[in-house]
């Protein structure tokens, strides 16, 4: 076991783990945030994508030591308290959610791609959601949320 | 929770130096170790196969093979350098595009923030029945490559034959990078060397790689080439994710075409033709193209049907070749 540090959505977490213990069962399992899934737990589903030091990565295929002195947001701290992200917002006004399994992960990939770009092209937002898989929606709700909360956004930087 | 098969320690070296001693305690007490870098071809393996490891060393402490630089007519590319950052690095876009392109085509974008250059260079060969999950491979009995006693591939493989294992080797940035020249640094527990990255490659699916135990690679180093004509194109079932079914990488320099393949054999292929052994320029183009199949091993050990992936390999090629000299004009 060894004691590991990490700030998780801007709070500080300290708990004693096991080195074999992944950053996603980590935040699932001991700090108790569930809204992120395991679905393939072998790095291929995406469904336990979250933001490291702002870029998305699999939580499954990582293990949690690795992630001392990062910064993780996870679907728990992408809504500003009761007020949803332009993303999470879209994807409700959209139908892009089904089942749900996969929407934490679509909503982090799509955050990080908006926050970076809020003018995607088509080709981005396909890329940006190309490796979540959804079984529900056929994509297409996704990707008309996508380019929704795109316009939303463009409207409240620039008017 | 957890999949994982064994109970491992975790240690994340902050200095090559520290890197090396470590190496060099595990080997002298006889423990079993591997490195991660990104983990994400490693974790994977290790949850899905029985293992007996007791050191999991991270690389990602090394922040100083974390970058790239120019230094005269080099570039040199830190291995620990996530494939998305070589992407969209500004001298590896404007010196080496096809590089930056063979990057952005690995897996997914959440793997490519997270997994290296080096590490997929050393990205372990697989076949049909080892890509799989620990699910699906409960079914069937381990492998060779498994630490098993049977090829599913090739039923007739025998512990001893010249080539155990066909799993095939994958990399989509290595064809690349051979086409560049491209020399790697390794440092182990003997020091350090410098070789071509073709010597990387041996013909086993098993033991595909050169280094020696405890050698890491440091840093990937490139000559900016004169004229930047080089193509890669990748066959996968979908873009995001899967392992290239084929990979053709081509460049013309001068009179000389060459190519090098990825996903048709245990190692990377690479073919050079000289125009003026030929009467024409596509008589030329069709010859490497024979040879390309020749190479290609013919095992059903893809979702494509094999015939398929090796009718690909001349379109591929004659892509690339029109592709170049499209934008030569």
């Amino acid at each position: 076991m060894k004691i590991l540090n990490l700030n998780i959505n801007g709070v500080i977490h300290t708990k004693a783990v096991p080195a074999t213990m992944t950053l996603l069962d980590f935040l699932r399992e001991e700090v108790g945030l569930t809204g992120t899934k395991n679905g393939c737990d072998s790095g291929e589903c995406g469904c336990c994508t979250v933001m490291i030091d702002s870029k998305p990565m699999l939580s499954c295929i990582m293990l949690a030591l690795e992630a001392e002195r990062c910064d993780i947001t996870t679907i728990e701290g992408i809504a500003n308290g009761n007020d949803l992200h332009p993303v999470q917002e879209a994807m409700v006004e959209k139908g892009a959610i089904q089942c749900g399994y996969c929407t934490p992960a679509m909503v982090i990939n799509g955050v990080h791609l908006l926050e970076n770009n809020d003018n995607p092209s088509e080709t981005q937002v396909k890329e940006c959601i190309s490796a979540t898989v959804c079984r529900c929606t056929g994509y297409n709700s996704i990707e008309k949320a996508m380019h929704s909360a795109a316009s939303k956004m463009r409207k409240a930087r620039h008017g | 929770m957890s999949l994982f098969q064994e109970n491992f320690d975790f240690v994340r070296p902050t200095s090559l130096d520290q890197l090396n001693d470590l190496v060099k305690e595990y080997q002298e007490k006889g423990l079993e170790f591997a490195f991660s870098a990104g983990g994400t071809d490693v974790i994977p393996k290790l949850k899905s196969q029985p293992s007996q490891l007791d050191k999991f060393i991270s690389l990602n402490g090394l922040q100083d093979l974390n970058n790239v630089k120019i230094q005269g007519k080099r570039i040199s590319i830190g291995a620990l350098t996530t494939l998305s950052d070589l992407a969209s690095h500004e001298l590896v876009r404007e010196h080496l595009p096809t590089l930056a392109t063979a990057a952005h085509k690995v897996a997914s974008p959440q793997i490519r923030n997270r997994a290296t250059i080096g590490g997929n260079i050393m990205v372990d060969n697989r076949c049909i029945y080892i890509n799989q999950s620990s699910i699906n491979r409960e079914c069937h009995d381990p492998c060779f490559k498994a630490d098993g006693n049977v090829c599913h591939l090739v039923k007739s493989a025998r512990r001893g034959d010249e080539i155990l294992c066909q799993a095939r080797f994958v990399s989509d940035t290595a064809p690349v990078l051979l086409l560049l020249n491209a020399k790697i640094t390794i440092i182990g527990p003997n020091g350090a060397r410098t070789i071509s990255l073709g010597d990387l490659y041996l013909k086993d699916g098993i033991d595909s790689r050169s280094l020696q135990v405890g050698e890491v690679i440091t840093t990937i180093e490139i000559e900016i080439p004169e004229d930047t004509s080089l193509h890669y194109e990748k066959l996968a079932i979908r873009n995001a994710l899967d392992f290239p079914s084929l990979g053709v990488a081509v460049r013309i320099t001068g009179n000389n075409l060459s190519i090098a393949l990825t996903g048709l054999n245990t190692l990377p292929g690479v073919f050079h033709a000289n125009s003026s052994n030929y009467d024409t320029f596509n008589d030329m183009v069709s010859a490497i193209s024979t040879q390309a199949m020749d190479f290609a091993k013919t095992y059903q050990q893809d979702f494509f049907p094999r015939g398929y992936r090796k009718s690909m390999i001349p379109v591929f090629i004659q892509r690339g070749v029109t592709s170049i000299l499209k934008d030569r004009q």
